[in-house]
């Protein structure tokens, strides 16, 4: 080797930076910086020039050695921004910062060294910063820590608000839009999503979703593709969003952080007020926050460092609940007569700790733990849903029976190697890990899921809902567990025609669902890069990776069973329960109730790829690839549940670079993805869930109202409606056996999968600054679902549209859309990102879960569950947005060197979604029934919203910052509406169809309303009365959340 | 040599992990609910019992699933006998009184009252699968003896005196439509002259399985016992059920009308037969109304299981289906 110390004393360099396409050789994670080191004067390649790659994010650094072709690459590089020295005797050294690199992207640096002979001359020719991804057609963002530093991102009280988790950056994304379960990426729902940390899946096992809520203080990155994935990535038809964690380095930092959202700074929130429902709530942030401290730094310098960090947080809303009586018919008092505050609360303890170390610069291993115990509820507050952070407990009703204590964990252990071999020609990468979950949720006494049949505990209450409108009054309910029970009997005596406090939801008893679960994955991965030339260079990828996922059960309801009320208190529907008939019979000697179900399936994944990058002359990248996939399902009976052997993507992509110096890219890309299927499948369908529907007789052995709220004695009611079938005729006319036995599947079961279509092009226009226009289409090929031909009683699972459900509709979710943007990374202080997207997502399925009753049962959504279900699907889905348009800014000012000030905002635009109007269905229950056309009813307004962050940063020493910040949330309070009351009718009705049908109806308007109730039939084919029609039909539900303000503080050295 | 090296992994793989290419078998599932059965008389003895030998009747069956305790099991209701499928259309060799005035028969029929409460009564009974809980090669699921005789007797009609009948216009208002006869409003009552009974003994009952066709169709033989006024008669029948029944009150009168697909050309949904698109299915007019049925290849004999349409007809089927479903079939 030169004497490299020598040659950097010379002076200054003529270098000139070419940018050009190069083949996408980055790895899982990692980014890959290539580039051509030639002779200035003879503009002839110099080889045996020395590299040396080092950035703050690099443990050590990386060294190479150009080749006689003049190229150098240096591979497995962790995001962030690069210095890169070139060294040579007898040239003057040159050395080019500011390079940023992000993860999963190939940039190109060529230089051009000046020879000591070339006097003092110094041209300098134009240099920019490579910011294009010139090695795929991948569309997407990469949100560093740079953006969550300067952005208010994250809100509070969202998805993954409390613990300000990575996952609510997903929706930063072009063509993304919040669902319940997360972000929507191009049309597609969460669970459908790929969601990593470090390489490792984290998918929720069992139901998709993301399963580790890492706090943003523990990640460096987070890439968010959107699209044009290459064979690498697999099981997922969504999005892939993967996330790099911080590292140590060589030396010492670390952070201490706290931030906090005091209630007393949250504007008031608008609330709907139900028109006949005397009890209103409103919820408001009391507090949230969250602390915690972060270190990392060498244990052996330039060999192995460390990374640990805690980040406890809390969540504390206030629930006021009010009670307000009737003055006439129509009119409500101008005050509530009573009200109380109740808080909901919610605690979470994330810790990390990261080991990495490097043999040498050709090995390196890392490490990593990442764990988030986190609990809800109890004592006398209200829990929270671990899978949506809604707010769960009860108001209309009995608080300490209805109200749940939930528990959730998530831990990942990762192991990761990373290794290069013939001078970094091949590399190796190796991921080993283990993902763990586990939730329950059980009563306020302690009680779970193994008591149902302990009367004495809560758990052994059945619950017991009243939801005929318009017949029940609080006075109905004055009885033990009301709160404020005296008042309720002073301000609700009923005197005149009218109920003075009526309600239109109750619920006696218990919890209704419990259950206890685990879920594990153990995966690993390994891929290997050969990087050879060939008519041009290559980076050729061949990997394998296998996962083993496995999901342990225990789901019950409170008490066995869940009765609703219908029918004005004359029958009890005992709509959920776990039960199997033993015989033909008509009383309780032939039901034999389960007090809960145990059910453990598994699923064995594989899958492999190959793919090439092709690069010619700078100019073309070629990318293709196919990948493979096989998953084997096992049901909790521990036979095959879904054999899916043969899922065979092919991914091409082109790209184009026309101006040949690396500042544009035009690019093209066809892939297919393949779903990996959820365990809740096995645990389902195949596992021995039975239910038998009936409905009681109310009468003296089941009268809740009348033996003060006990519900437990109507297991015992033995008089049945006779609901089930022909008394004459029947075997069992009182039972409706649900789901019995294990579902059968179509032997020619084919996977599900989707194809999309992607054309675009990028131009960089400033330093670090690119706009780019895109065209996506996504379309379903087929997919899986469970459907019934004997109305609930068998199911089976099929593709529908073909095989064994040719009678059943093809599914259909069209995605078109156009996006523009600009982004420019974070360079110069300042950063950008706009985006404008205009889509049309149409069909008869939404996804993995159905956004309209929020159920989330990936491929056995109720769907195509029964062909009295089919009518009226295809149109506008609920994902569906128009126009969106998407503005993050933020600019950094720095006084005298010590002083500074960032500041950001964020401005959002969504079209509103499309409206339906449901009915109830006699098996399903409320609003599964589509009584006319998806999306009849129109849209809902748009919605805006403005966000913006300030934060002072005061630099105490050279390494030591002190930064104190402020994100405030809907700066202008707007109060505009964000949800509709689309349930027509909670009464059992059939679809309207026919030439008639209405297509677009106002539910504002009378006539509108008239005409629907002139053509709406009940299920028994009798005309609709409109006393049946839901009041609050079309009438707004929600508003969007008030202003909410977070300071946060941190100190970093 | 690259997908080689990529095939040999993936085989490896699947080796050593025990992936699977096939779904599971389907274990021995029985059509929940009405069956249309139809009865095939062995020989003469069988005609000449006084059997409704050309027609059918309506079975209930359903599975109960193993538990840890039990296998799987077969639940079975009988016809309700005695006119009790009135509402379907069905009634079954009730023989009026021989001196009945004929035009009194339908006001007959209005009065006949079962006096056996079916709903107790040993017409419905649980039989066990022969073997295990899958069906064998063949894809038939045995039930070699019920081991159970289920009897239906015993009914109260209407005598025939006329006294108890009265005619009535059919419409007041409108003279044209005619005049009926019916039931007088007391109306004296009498046992049924000569006590009735049925028995049936169902013998080598097979289902047959698969994904396709969950047990919706099964094949089997009956011995029918028939007494009335303590003369009995005994024929030997070729059961053939298929469910769900769709048919009776004037449903299906074409073939037509036995079509599963639920849309019309027009894309608005109708509902179908509930029956699966496999199976090769007529409106047979011998069951009384007109109920689907199975083809049968030679007229009067029993179709063989399992009786489906064969590819071609199938994949018409499921093009036309889906253009309905788009409201763009042919009307």
């Amino acid at each position: 080797m030169s004497n490299v110390n020598g040659l950097r004393k010379a002076g200054v360099v003529l270098a000139v930076a070419l940018l050009a396409s190069a083949p996408a050789w980055a790895q899982t994670g990692l980014g890959t910086i290539v580039g051509t080191v030639t002779d200035a004067s003879t503009k002839q390649p110099v080889a045996d020039v020395v590299v040396t790659a080092t950035a703050p994010t690099l443990p050590g650094e990386q060294i190479v050695v150009t080749g006689a072709d003049g190229q150098f690459r240096i591979p497995q590089l962790p995001a962030g921004t690069y210095s890169l020295r070139f060294d040579k005797e007898s040239y003057r050294p040159f050395v080019r910062g500011g390079v940023p690199l992000r993860i999963d992207t190939t940039v190109r640096v060529n230089v051009e060294l000046l020879p000591e002979t070339a006097g003092e001359t110094t041209i300098v020719v134009e240099d920019r910063a490579p910011t294009i991804d010139v090695g795929s057609a991948t569309t997407g963002v990469n949100v560093s820590a740079d953006m969550v530093r300067n952005l208010a991102v994250l809100r509070p009280g969202g998805k993954s608000g409390a613990t300000r988790s990575f996952e609510g950056l997903l929706s930063m994304a072009p063509g993304a839009n919040n669902d319940a379960y997360g972000v929507s990426i191009a049309g597609t729902t969460s669970p459908e999503n790929s969601y990593t940390i470090d390489g490792l899946s984290v998918n929720d096992p069992a139901y998709g979703i993301n399963g580790s809520q890492m706090s943003v203080e523990f990640v460096q990155d987070v890439n968010v593709a959107t699209g044009g994935f290459m064979p690498e990535y697999g099981r997922s038809t969504g999005g892939v969003a993967s996330v790099v964690t911080k590292s140590g380095s060589n030396e010492f930092h670390g952070s201490v952080f706290a931030t906090w959202v005091p209630g007393v700074f949250q504007a008031e929130s608008r609330s709907a007020s139900p028109s006949v429902s005397s009890i209103r709530t409103t919820t408001k942030v009391h507090n949230v926050g969250d602390f915690g401290a972060t270190l990392g730094g060498p244990i052996v310098k330039d060999k192995l460092w460390f990374f640990v960090g805690f980040n406890p947080g809390f969540q504390r809303h206030a629930v006021n609940v009010s009670y307000w009586n009737k003055v006439d018919a129509n009119n409500y008092a101008d005050e509530a007569y009573s009200s109380y505050r109740r808080f909901a609360d919610n605690r979470t303890f994330q810790y990390f700790g990261k080991l990495t170390y490097t043999l040498n610069q050709d090995h390196s291993f890392t490490a990593s733990v990442f764990g988030a115990p986190w609990s809800a509820g109890g004592g006398d507050s209200f829990g929270y849903d671990p899978q949506t952070n809604d707010i769960l407990g009860r108001t209309a009703g009995d608080f300490i029976a209805g109200t749940p204590v939930t528990n959730s964990n998530s831990l990942d252990v990762i192991l990761k190697a990373n290794n290069a071999f013939l001078d970094k020609r091949v590399l190796l990468e190796t991921t080993l890990g283990w993902h763990h979950q586990s939730n329950s949720r059980t009563a306020l006494d302690g009680s779970g899921v193994r008591d149902t049949a302990d009367h004495s505990t809560l758990a052994g209450q059945p619950a017991f809902q009243f939801v005929t409108a318009g017949i029940f009054d609080m006075s109905d309910f004055a009885m033990p567990g009301l709160r404020n029970y005296e008042d309720v009997l002073a301000n609700c005596q009923i005197t005149g025609s009218f109920l003075p406090c009526p309600v239109n939801s109750w619920v006696l008893g218990g919890l209704g669902y419990m259950n206890d679960t685990t879920m594990n994955r153990y995966s690993g991965k390994s891929v290997a890069t050969f990087i050879f030339d060939a008519l041009g260079t290559h980076a050729a990828k061949i990997g394998i990776d296998a996962e083993h996922t496995a999901y342990n059960h225990l789901k019950g309801y409170a008490g066995t069973a869940y009765f609703q009320e219908t029918s004005g208190y004359a029958l009890a529907f005992e709509a959920r329960n776990y039960a199997t008939l033993t015989g033909p019979g008509n009383d309780l000697s032939v039901l034999n109730r389960l007090n809960y179900v145990d059910t453990t399936p598994s699923s064995t994944n594989i899958g492999a790829f190959i793919q090439d990058s092709w690069n010619v002359a700078d100019l073309f990248t070629i990318n293709a690839g196919i990948r493979y996939d096989n998953q084997t399902l096992t049901g909790a009976d521990g036979r095959i549940g879904l054999a899916l052997p043969s899922q065979i993507s092919p991914r091409v992509g082109l790209i184009f670079d026309p101006t040949q110096d690396g500042r544009s890219k035009i690019f093209a890309n066809y892939a297919r993805f393949f779903e990996t299927v959820p365990l809740n499948i096995g645990d389902r369908a195949f596992g021995g869930e039975s239910q038998v529907v009936l409905v009681h007789w109310l009468g003296p052995d089941c009268d809740p109202l009348g033996n003060n709220g006990d519900t437990a004695h109507c297991l015992q009611n033995n008089d049945f409606y006779p609901y089930a079938g022909d008394p004459n005729q029947s075997l069992s006319y009182a039972f409706l056996p649900v789901g019995t036995g294990r579902a059968t599947v179509d032997p020619d079961l084919k996977p599900q999968s989707t194809d999309e279509i992607l054309v675009g092009g990028e131009y960089q226009i400033i330093d670090n600054g690119r706009l780019g226009a895109q065209y996506t289409r996504r379309s379903m090929n087929r997919i899986i679902e469970d459907m019934s031909r004997d109305e609930a009683t068998s199911y089976f699972i099929g593709n529908p549209g073909e095989g064994i459900a040719s009678d059943f509709p093809k599914p259909r979710r069209d995605y078109d859309a156009v996006n523009v943007y600009f982004t420019k990374d974070f360079a110069d202080l300042w950063l950008a990102q706009v985006s404008y997207t205009w889509s049309y997502n149409r069909g008869n399925w939404a996804g993995l879960f159905r956004p309209e009753t929020e159920q989330l049962d990936p491929n056995l959504n109720s769907d195509y569950d029964l062909t009295s279900l089919l009518v009226n699907r295809d149109g506008p889905l609920p994902v569906d947005r128009t126009h969106v348009f998407k503005l993050f800014a933020a600019k950094e000012f720095v006084f005298a060197g010590a002083m500074g000030i960032n500041l950001g905002v964020t401005y959002q635009y969504q079209s509103g979604a499309p409206l339906s109007a449901y009915g109830r269905h006699s098996v399903y229950g409320l609003d599964e029934i589509f009584i006319l056309p998806r999306g009849a009813l129109g849209r809902s307004s748009g919605l805006h919203s403005l966000d913006g962050t300030i934060a002072f940063n005061v630099k105490l020493s050279e390494s030591n910052t002190l930064s104190l910040g402020m994100d405030v949330f809907n700066l202008f309070n707007w109060a505009q509406p964000t949800g509709w009351s689309q349930r027509y009718t909670a009464e059992r009705v059939l679809p309207i169809q026919g030439p008639d049908t209405p297509t677009e109806i106002d539910p504002s308007n009378p006539d509108d309303l008239d005409r629907i109730d002139s053509l709406l039939r009940y299920e028994d084919g009798s005309a609709f009365d409109s006393a049946d029609r839901n009041p609050n039909f079309g009438q707004v539900t929600g508003y969007q959340a008030p202003r909410q303000v977070r300071f946060s503080a941190r100190f970093t050295f | 040599m690259k997908s080689k090296i990529i095939g040999a992994l993936v085989a490896a793989a699947a080796l050593t992990t025990g992936c699977a290419t096939e779904q599971a078998q389907p274990q021995c599932l029985v059509g929940h609910g009405d069956f249309i059965v139809k009865y095939y008389p062995k020989d003469a003895a069988a005609e000449s019992c006084g059997f409704p030998s050309t027609r059918g009747e309506i079975l209930s069956l359903d599975r109960y699933v193993a538990t840890d305790t039990e296998p799987a099991r077969l639940g079975v209701r009988l016809p309700a006998y005695l006119g009790d499928l009135g509402t379907q259309g069905i009634d079954f060799n009730f023989e009026p009184p021989a001196d009945l005035d004929p035009r009194f028969e339908d006001a007959w029929f209005s009065g006949l009252e079962r006096t056996t409460d079916l709903n107790s009564n040993p017409a419905v009974g649980v039989a066990q699968f022969d073997e295990s809980d899958a069906p064998d090669a063949d894809n038939f699921c045995r039930v070699s003896d019920f081991g159970f005789t289920a009897t239906a007797s015993a009914a109260t009609a209407p005598s025939s005196d006329p006294s108890n009948y009265e005619e009535v216009p059919v419409d007041e208002d409108d003279p044209s439509a005619g005049t009926e006869w019916v039931l007088v409003a007391d109306y004296v009552e009498e046992e049924l002259q000569g006590a009735q009974t049925a028995e049936y003994a169902f013998k080598n009952v097979e289902f047959y399985v698969t994904t396709r066709s969950p047990g919706v169709t099964f094949r089997g033989d009956l011995t029918f016992t028939q007494t009335t006024g303590g003369a009995s008669c005994t024929g030997e029948f070729t059961v053939v059920g298929l469910a769900p029944a769709f048919g009776g009150a004037n449903t299906c009168a074409t073939d037509a009308d036995c079509d599963p697909c639920g849309y019309a050309p027009d894309g608005s949904y109708v509902g179908g037969t509930g029956i699966i698109p496999d199976l090769d299915v007529v409106c047979d007019q011998d069951l009384y109304g007109g109920f689907c049925f199975l083809r049968e290849t030679t007229d009067g004999q029993p179709p063989e299981l399992p009786s489906f349409v064969d590819d071609a007809t199938l994949a018409a089927f499921t093009e036309r289906c889906q253009a309905n479903q788009r409201g763009e079939g042919e009307g």
